[in-house]
């Protein structure tokens, strides 16, 4: 199958992909349309979210193996190509503000607010697999170990993960596997994007995820994590229960329980961690040029939406636009570009998953009360444990919105099974009434003030 | 010499090449001594070769041992009398980046792919002296010719043999009758469907297949039983490793060249994985063994057959419309 | 002393200059990767490539602390060794500094380099040919780019060591602010111009310019 993608390496639906991307067509006036990789279309997103679901799993699959790498290519993935591939997706600069480290949505929209481009430490590449049993985790994990370390090998400035999680990915992994590359060194396309592209005496702001997983490593900075943050919690990926036993039943599994890997260190989370290392690098880097460093540390990769709704409450108060309309987004369904236009305030959810459900739940519960809730959902391509119904939200955000609530841009029947879902949040949010011109970027300063001025305490969150 | 009633000891016996062999050799009505690792798969092979038509004595041999292979040739001679044809076939392989490939790994191939066939012949040799004939069939590999990529050890192996067999041919014939009634021929095969890739020591990370096009062990089978029947000094086993060898003369760099990418491309895997494995090197594999891997020699055997034929009446057809 | 050609360049041009330095002094003008007769790659190296480069150069040659002479583009070269090895770096002359940070753009800059060559002696053009048919188009545009990016301005703070920004009078690649501004920014620095002389002072004014590089070897 011929691999249609601007990068040679980069995974379309991966976070940290989408943050870049997003980021980088905002700043060129453009929406992040069908994942910034195709068209948003409700027509075209119906098309593809017609045929039967059996076909449509089938769908997800083949998405999977169409972003694996050959195995024999493997030996060509090139961490500093992605990163050089990064700050090709901004203009010249100069910027005032860099963030810099994990990903996380809420993230995206404070760096969207503030003007500043996004340098993910962690990025995904995803290497074909036909041949291990997605709960047969040793077996993946042994099958993978050499080419987790060739990457690794090939790539010294950054810790190769392997990642498997037979709960939310299941589809993927039947075609794929997860290598996540976590850079421990800033690296020449990075350092010089830095040198070149940030304003003198501008913020560099490091967004620090403190999640942790367990893990084993299979080699030098190579490491096999099973499970990921989603709707199972870490223990139950290894002590399993009844819940598992239901989901391999319903899925057909051989198998009713899954025995990973004896873990031997917690280590950063694959996908949303932060690994400190990179910290003396960029640290190093600011001294050298006199840059601001602010480091947002969050315990978990949504700690940060709150923060950041509260913010741009403030904000669109400060500037006049009415600030009464939450869009809750999920996943990497995202687009700054119509959440900045459309003057709403942004809640970012990690997954369509329990989690991610009861923080929307305690923010609602404690935020002043909003006229409109607008909500989109992720589709994953399956029923995994965790998965919240749509009932469920329509209820949560119905009894919290003054006015209006509503699930946007889900094709209900589909759900989660949306083939189409890509393609149908943009064309929901760009639907929604009320459009202002983007209102001219905040600075760090204002971050300073907004927090000092909140009653609120954002326990889980540090700025420092 | 006659197939029928002569006495052949066949190493590696056990499955794939060595076991079609034995059993064609059978079929000819000739007694066959068994030599391989895995006894219980042996026991089987001399059933089916008793059933086949002919005698068969299993000897449980590891060749890298060499009183072992004395041993093996004192039992033939014990039960048979004499020792006609002997056929070095055991082989190993591995599949590995060069520095990625432990190095007594690296030697255990040499030692089984070569100094096993040097215990072979001179287990045999004393014994055809004295008769004053006998045939020594070394199985080496189009890939002693063409070398892969990844194989390095088992590529070495297979050139040395080549060269082994040369040089012991040469001795030969200077050494005058009877010596001369000695045969020693090199048998070429291309990729065979057998479970030689399912149980190889493998450090790519990839998983390996056989590389098309693939033939049946009992086209090799035949073709040995051929040789021993009218010897010849080097025999290619399929029209793909002829093609190679001769590509090879007239192109090596060319050769080389697209031997790499082609292995590259289709003899690991690009879409399945494989963990890091020693294989059978050190220990045998389990189970009772199998002439055919799952990699449809025959079948595909065929169907390249009827369809170079449906091209072949293409073309006529084409050319004779022409010529009216 | 070591010479740091600009872009585009080797060491050729540093003849003259190295010929009114000598006997006094051992004047070693090496080709950085890419440029003259060092291979390098098709696409260039960046400047951190490049001052990596003749970092490690300096150190396995025990060349630590030499005077260094730089022209144009050169002395980004030299002023980003401050950043990562400034255990290597000596006493520099900065000739000629790039990029003017007020008129960053290829086409300001391409400009001026064309203005300049009607300041420049005729045979420094058919030397200048050569190099540039040993660069190849390809190579030094895209390093080209890569110095036009490259904030030295943010750098300059950097250089603990002396230095001299020496300017020809008639030099439209770096206006007298620029090479005021670049003296100030340096910590040791100071600004020497020359009269009638255009940017490659190496070429047009070796003598002016060795006076400066003896003044630096005796400090």
């Amino acid at each position: 199958m011929p691999r249609v993608r601007a990068a040679r390496f980069v995974t379309d639906f991966d976070s940290s992909v989408n943050m870049v991307r997003a980021l980088g067509r905002l700043f060129e006036g453009k929406d992040h349309s069908g994942l910034s990789m195709g068209p948003g279309s409700r027509r075209l997103a119906n098309l593809v979210s017609s045929p039967p679901r059996a076909l449509r799993r089938l769908g997800f699959v083949g998405m999977g193996a169409s972003q694996g790498i050959p195995l024999d290519r493997a030996r060509f993935i090139d961490a500093e190509e992605i990163a050089r591939w990064v700050t090709q997706q901004y203009g010249l600069g100069p910027f005032d503000t860099v963030v810099i480290g994990s990903c996380t949505g809420a993230g995206l929209h404070l760096a969207a607010a503030l003007g500043a481009p996004f340098l993910p430490q962690t990025t995904l590449v995803a290497v074909r697999d036909f041949a291990t049993h997605p709960d047969d985790a040793v077996g993946a994990m042994h099958a993978l170990a050499p080419t987790v370390r060739l990457i690794a090998r090939n790539n010294p400035e950054v810790s190769v993960y392997h990642m498997h999680d037979p709960a939310q990915d299941r589809p993927m992994l039947q075609a794929m596997a997860y290598m996540r590359l976590k850079r421990l060194r800033l690296g020449r396309a990075y350092e010089r994007f830095l040198e070149e592209r940030l304003a003198p005496g501008g913020t560099i702001i490091q967004l620090e995820c403190e999640r942790t997983w367990r893990t084993r490593a299979v080699g030098e900075r190579a490491h096999f994590q099973f499970g990921a943050l989603g709707g199972v919690a870490e223990e139950e990926y290894h002590d399993n229960g009844a819940r598992i036993a239901e989901y391999l039943e319903a899925e057909g599994s051989p198998r009713r329980k899954w025995e990973p890997p004896e873990p031997d260190a917690r280590r950063a989370e694959a996908e949303w961690g932060w690994d400190p290392a990179l910290g003396e690098d960029v640290e190093r880097l600011a001294r050298r040029y006199g840059y601001r460093l602010q480091r947002l540390v969050m315990e978990e990769p949504q700690d940060l939406s709150a923060l950041v709704a509260d913010f741009h409450r403030w904000w669109y108060r400060r500037i006049g636009v009415p600030s009464g309309r939450l869009l809750v987004e999920s996943y990497v369904q995202w687009d700054p570009y119509w959440v900045l236009r459309l003057g709403v305030v942004p809640f970012w959810l990690r997954f369509n998953m329990q989690p991610s459900y009861e923080d929307l739940q305690t923010y609602l519960n404690h935020a002043e009360p909003y006229d409109d809730i607008y909500l989109n959902l992720f589709s994953q391509g399956l029923w995994s444990p965790g998965v919240v119904p749509l009932e469920k939200w329509r209820e949560l955000i119905k009894s919290k919105a003054r006015e209006h609530a509503e699930i946007i841009g889900v094709d209900e029947k589909a759900y989660p099974l949306d083939t189409g879902s890509t393609m149908r949040y943009q064309p929901a949010f760009e639907a929604l009434p009320f459009r202002h011109p983007i209102p001219p970027p905040v600075t760090v300063d204002d971050i300073d003030v907004f927090l000092e001025n909140s009653r609120k305490d954002y326990a889980r969150v540090r700025w420092v | 010499m006659r197939v029928k009633d002569s006495i052949v000891v066949v190493t590696g016996a056990s499955s794939g090449i060595g076991r079609a062999t034995a059993l064609a050799f059978a079929g000819g009505r000739a007694a066959v001594v068994l030599a391989a690792r895995r006894e219980q798969a042996l026991d089987e092979v001399a059933r089916e070769c008793e059933a086949a038509g002919g005698q068969a004595l299993a000897v449980p041999t590891d060749v890298t041992d060499p009183k072992a292979v004395d041993e093996l040739a004192r039992r033939a001679v014990e039960r048979f009398g004499r020792i006609d044809v002997w056929v070095n076939n055991a082989a190993l392989t591995l599949f590995a980046p060069f520095l990625d490939a432990p190095l007594e790994d690296f030697r255990r191939v040499l030692d089984v792919n070569v100094m096993g066939y040097v215990h072979g012949a001179r287990a045999a040799l004393p014994q055809m002296k004295e008769q004053g004939a006998g045939a020594i069939v070394n199985v080496s590999s189009i890939a002693g010719v063409v070398p892969q990529p990844y194989t390095h050890a088992y590529c070495m192996s297979k050139a040395a043999i080549r060269a082994f067999s040369a040089s012991l041919r040469q001795e030969l014939m200077l050494e005058g009758s009877p010596s001369r009634n000695i045969k020693v021929v090199s048998v070429l095969p291309g990729t065979i469907d057998t479970p030689f890739f399912d149980y190889t020591a493998n450090y790519t990370g990839r998983e390996a297949k056989a590389m098309p096009p693939v033939y049946s062990p009992e086209r090799v089978a035949r073709t040995i039983v051929n040789l021993v029947r009218v010897p010849r000094r080097e025999v290619t086993v399929g029209p793909m490793a002829r093609n190679l060898a001769m590509q090879a003369k007239m192109t090596p760099g060319l050769v080389e060249k697209m031997m790499a990418l082609q292995v590259d491309k289709t003899h690991l895997s690009r879409t399945k994985p494989a963990p890091a494995t020693e294989g059978n090197l050190h220990e045998p594999a389990s189970g009772s063994g199998s002439v055919h891997g799952r990699w449809n020699g025959k079948r595909r055997t065929a169907i390249r057959r009827a369809m170079s034929g449906t091209a072949l009446a293409g073309v006529v057809t084409v050319v004779r419309r022409r010529r009216r | 002393m070591v010479c740091i050609h600009g872009l585009g360049c080797s060491h050729r041009y540093f003849l003259p200059f190295a010929q009114s330095l000598a006997p006094a002094a051992r004047v070693v003008a090496p080709d950085l990767p890419g440029f003259g007769r060092t291979k390098g790659p098709l696409d260039g190296l960046d400047v951190r490539g490049l001052s990596r480069a003749l970092a490690d150069w300096l150190r396995v040659t025990g060349r630590r602390g030499v005077v260094l002479v730089a022209n144009s583009t050169g002395c980004q070269v030299v002023v980003d060794m401050a950043v990562h090895a400034p255990d290597v770096l000596g006493p520099v002359v900065l000739n000629g500094p790039t990029m003017d940070r007020h008129a960053r753009s290829a086409a300001r800059q391409g400009a001026r380099l064309v203005m300049n060559g009607l300041f420049e002696r005729p045979s420094l053009g058919l030397l200048l040919a050569r190099d540039y048919i040993d660069c190849g188009p390809r190579r030094y545009f895209a390093t080209f780019a890569h110095k036009l990016a490259d904030p030295i301005e943010r750098k300059l703070h950097l250089v603990a060591s002396p230095a001299i920004v020496a300017r020809g009078r008639r030099d439209p690649i770096v206006p007298h602010e620029w090479a005021a501004e670049v003296a100030e920014l340096l910590p040791s620095g100071r600004l020497v111009e020359v009269r009638g002389a255009g940017h490659t002072l190496n070429y047009s004014a070796p003598g002016e310019l060795a006076q400066m590089a003896r003044e630096l070897l005796e400090c």
